[in-house]
C-alpha cells in the first residue's frame, strides 16, 4: 500500500482505542486497578484529542 | 429476639483472592465510616458536558459559512440550506445501500458522510435501541429513489412529504427520549455512556468537518484549475458538483476517493502540499478493513480454542479486548495506509463490550434463586455475573446445621437478595462498589447511597455469629431480609422489605407458632 497523508480521524480513534485496550490489558492482568487510576481514562481522551487537534491544525497552517 | 443493625467503618479485606475488587471498595468504605460525610461522586453531565462539542460544531459551521461567503465564485456548497429544508426531495437510495438505503439517502440529502449516519444509528441502537426504530420509521416514511410515494403515504393516500416530516419528527422524539433514558438509567455510572457518546460526537465533528472542507473544493473543474492548492485528480469532480440535480451519482470526498490509497485518508489535506501528478481515475480498493476483520476472526477462533483447551477460566473480556486491540492497531495503520474508518464502528462496539464484560466478569447470568432445604445443600460460594441472585435460607429444615459456616456471594451487576434464617445468629457483611444496600433497617442503610459496607447481625443472644455471609457486588443492590418463622409456608419467593418492620434498629419478632 502506498502511504497517504495523515488521516486525523483514524489517528484519533486509533489512539483512543489503543489507550482503552492498554488499560483493559493492565486491568485484566491485575497490574493496575482501573478504579484506583481512573484518571487514565480521561487522560487518554485528552491526549488523543490534542494529538488530533495538533495534527489537524498543523496541516491547515501549511495549506494557508 | 433482637436484631441489631450496625454500620461499621472500613474494614480491611482478608480475602486476597479479591484484592482488586477490595481495593476498589476501600475508597468507598472510607466514605461510609461514621462521622464522615458521604461523598457523592455524581458527575454532572447535562448541558455543561455537551456544550463544548456543540460550540465546536457551531464554530465549524460558522467557519465554513465565512469561507463560503468570502469566495462567492467557487460555486458554494453543493447542497444549499433550502435543499436540505426541502424534505420532499429526500429519498432512500437505491444504490450503495446496506439495507433499505436510509443512511445513504439521508447522507445525500444532508450531504454528509454515510458512515456518519450509520455510526449515529448504531450508537442510538446501543443506547436503548432507538437506532432500529429510527431506521424502520425512515424506511416506511421516506420514498425510494425514483418514486414519489413512501410505503406509508401510499397506504394512507396522504401527501408523502407530510408523511416524511411526521416520520422524521417521531423518530427525533424517540431518539431523544431513549438517549436521555439510557443516560438516566446509567445515572450512577454515566461514564461509559458519556465516553461512547463523546466518541460518536467526535466522529461526527471530524467527519462532517472533512466533508465540509471537501465540499468547498468540489467546484467546477475550471475553478479547480485556478486553485493552486487543489490536490485531487478530480476527474469526477464536475459530475460530483452537478449530482444534486440527478441525485443518483455519488458525491463527496468519500466516494470520489473511495479506496484511493494515494489520497484516500488525507484528502482534506490540501495542506500537505501534496502535488498530484495527473492520473487516470481509478478505484483501488483498500483491503485494510477486510484484512482487519479477517485477523479478528482468526484471533477469536484461536482464543476460543485456547479457552476450551489450555486456558480454562479465561476472562470473558479477553474476546472483546483482543478485538479492540486489533482495531486500534489497524486504525493506526490506516492513519497512513489504506482506508480504515469503518473500523471506528467496530472499535466503539468493542469498547462497549470490553467495558461491559470487564465489569460483569464471569459467571452465571440471569435470574437464579437458591432455596436450599437442608444445610448440606448450602454451598460455600455463590457466583453471579449479571442478573439477580436470591439465596433463600428460609426453608431449611435444619438451620442449626449452618453453625460455624461462612458463605461467600460474589456478584457483578444486578441484585442480590439474602433471606437469613432467624433462628440463627447471622452476620451479613454486604459490600457494594456502586449501588445501594437495603437491610432490615432500610432508612439506615440507604445512607450508603454510593456504595459501602454494612454489617447486619441478627442474634438471639448477641453472642458470636453462627453463620457469616459475605456479599460482594460491583453494581446494583443488595437486599437483606429476615424472617422470623422458619418454614412459614406463606413466604413468597420474591422477598420484599415490607415483610418485616423495624424501628430504631430493633424489632419485636412476630410470634411463631
Amino acid at each position: 500500500m502506498r502511504q497517504h497523508a495523515t488521516d486525523v480521524v483514524s489517528l484519533v480513534f486509533g489512539t483512543v482505542f489503543a489507550g482503552f485496550a492498554l488499560v483493559w490489558l493492565l486491568n485484566v492482568t491485575d497490574l493496575l486497578d482501573f478504579d484506583e487510576v481512573w484518571l487514565i481514562g480521561p487522560v487518554i481522551l485528552i491526549v488523543a484529542g490534542l494529538l488530533g487537534l495538533v495534527t489537524a491544525l498543523r496541516r491547515t497552517d501549511i495549506s494557508s | 429476639m433482637v436484631v441489631r443493625v450496625t454500620k461499621r467503618a472500613a474494614r480491611f479485606p482478608d480475602d486476597l483472592a479479591h484484592t482488586s475488587m477490595m481495593l476498589a471498595l476501600n475508597r468507598y468504605t472510607i466514605g461510609s465510616a461514621p462521622g464522615y460525610a458521604l461523598k457523592h461522586l455524581r458527575v454532572s453531565f447535562g448541558k455543561s458536558g455537551l456544550s463544548p462539542m456543540a460550540s465546536v460544531r457551531r464554530a465549524l459551521q460558522a467557519g465554513d459559512m465565512t469561507e463560503t461567503s468570502t469566495s462567492p465564485d467557487n460555486g458554494g456548497p453543493r447542497v444549499s440550506r433550502d435543499d436540505v429544508r426541502d424534505v420532499s426531495t429526500l429519498r432512500r437510495a437505491s444504490d450503495q445501500r446496506m439495507v433499505a438505503g436510509v443512511a445513504e439517502g439521508l447522507s445525500r440529502h444532508f450531504d454528509i458522510d454515510p458512515i456518519l449516519v450509520r455510526v449515529t444509528l448504531a450508537a442510538l441502537t446501543l443506547f436503548g435501541g432507538a437506532g432500529i426504530v429510527l431506521y424502520l420509521l425512515a424506511w416506511i416514511t421516506i420514498p425510494q429513489e425514483g418514486r414519489t410515494d413512501s410505503i406509508v403515504s401510499a397506504a394512507l393516500h396522504r401527501d408523502p412529504t407530510r408523511i416524511t416530516v411526521a416520520g422524521l419528527s417521531i423518530a427525533a422524539v424517540v431518539a431523544a427520549i431513549t438517549v436521555i433514558g439510557a443516560i438516566g438509567f446509567s445515572a450512577p455510572e454515566p461514564l461509559p455512556v458519556l465516553v461512547v457518546s463523546a466518541l460518536a460526537l467526535l466522529a461526527f465533528a471530524l467527519l462532517s468537518r472533512r466533508g465540509d472542507r471537501q465540499q468547498l473544493q468540489s467546484r467546477p473543474a475550471a475553478a479547480e484549475a485556478d486553485a493552486p492548492t487543489s490536490e485531487l485528480p478530480l476527474a469526477s469532480g464536475s459530475s460530483a458538483v452537478d449530482s444534486r440535480t440527478t441525485s443518483t451519482s455519488p458525491r463527496g470526498w468519500w466516494r470520489r476517493n473511495h479506496g484511493a490509497s494515494g489520497a484516500g485518508g488525507g484528502t482534506g489535506s490540501s495542506a500537505t502540499g501534496y502535488s498530484p501528478s495527473p492520473r487516470p481515475p481509478r478505484e483501488p480498493r483498500s483491503h485494510l478493513f477486510a484484512a482487519t476483520m479477517a485477523v479478528i476472526a482468526i484471533a477469536i477462533g484461536l482464543l476460543w480454542i485456547l479457552e476450551r483447551t489450555v486456558y480454562d477460566g479465561m476472562p470473558v473480556s479477553v474476546f472483546p479486548g483482543v478485538v479492540l486491540s486489533i482495531v486500534a492497531a489497524a486504525l493506526l495503520v490506516g492513519t497512513w495506509f489504506g482506508r480504515s474508518r469503518l473500523l471506528i464502528l467496530v472499535g466503539i462496539v468493542a469498547t462497549v463490550a470490553t467495558a461491559a464484560t470487564t465489569i460483569v466478569g464471569p459467571g452465571p447470568y440471569g435470574d437464579t434463586i437458591y432455596r436450599p432445604t437442608a444445610a448440606a445443600e448450602v454451598r460455600d460460594t455463590y457466583e453471579m455475573g449479571a442478573g439477580r441472585l436470591v439465596l433463600h435460607l428460609e426453608d431449611m429444615v435444619d438451620p442449626q446445621g449452618l453453625g460455624g459456616r461462612a458463605i461467600d456471594i460474589n456478584a457483578g451487576v444486578g441484585q442480590v437478595e439474602v433471606v437469613i434464617p432467624s433462628s440463627l445468629a447471622v452476620v451479613v457483611d454486604a459490600q457494594v462498589d456502586h449501588g445501594e444496600i437495603y437491610g432490615p433497617d432500610r432508612s439506615d442503610i440507604t445512607q450508603l447511597d454510593q456504595g459501602g459496607e454494612y454489617i447486619a447481625m441478627s442474634s438471639a443472644d448477641d453472642g458470636p455469629a453462627d453463620l457469616t455471609i459475605d456479599v460482594n457486588l460491583r453494581y446494583g443492590e443488595i437486599v437483606v431480609t429476615q424472617f422470623t418463622c422458619p418454614g412459614a409456608a406463606a413466604t413468597p419467593p420474591d422477598v420484599g422489605l415490607d415483610t418485616i418492620s423495624v424501628t430504631e434498629g430493633t424489632r419485636n419478632a412476630p410470634a411463631c407458632n
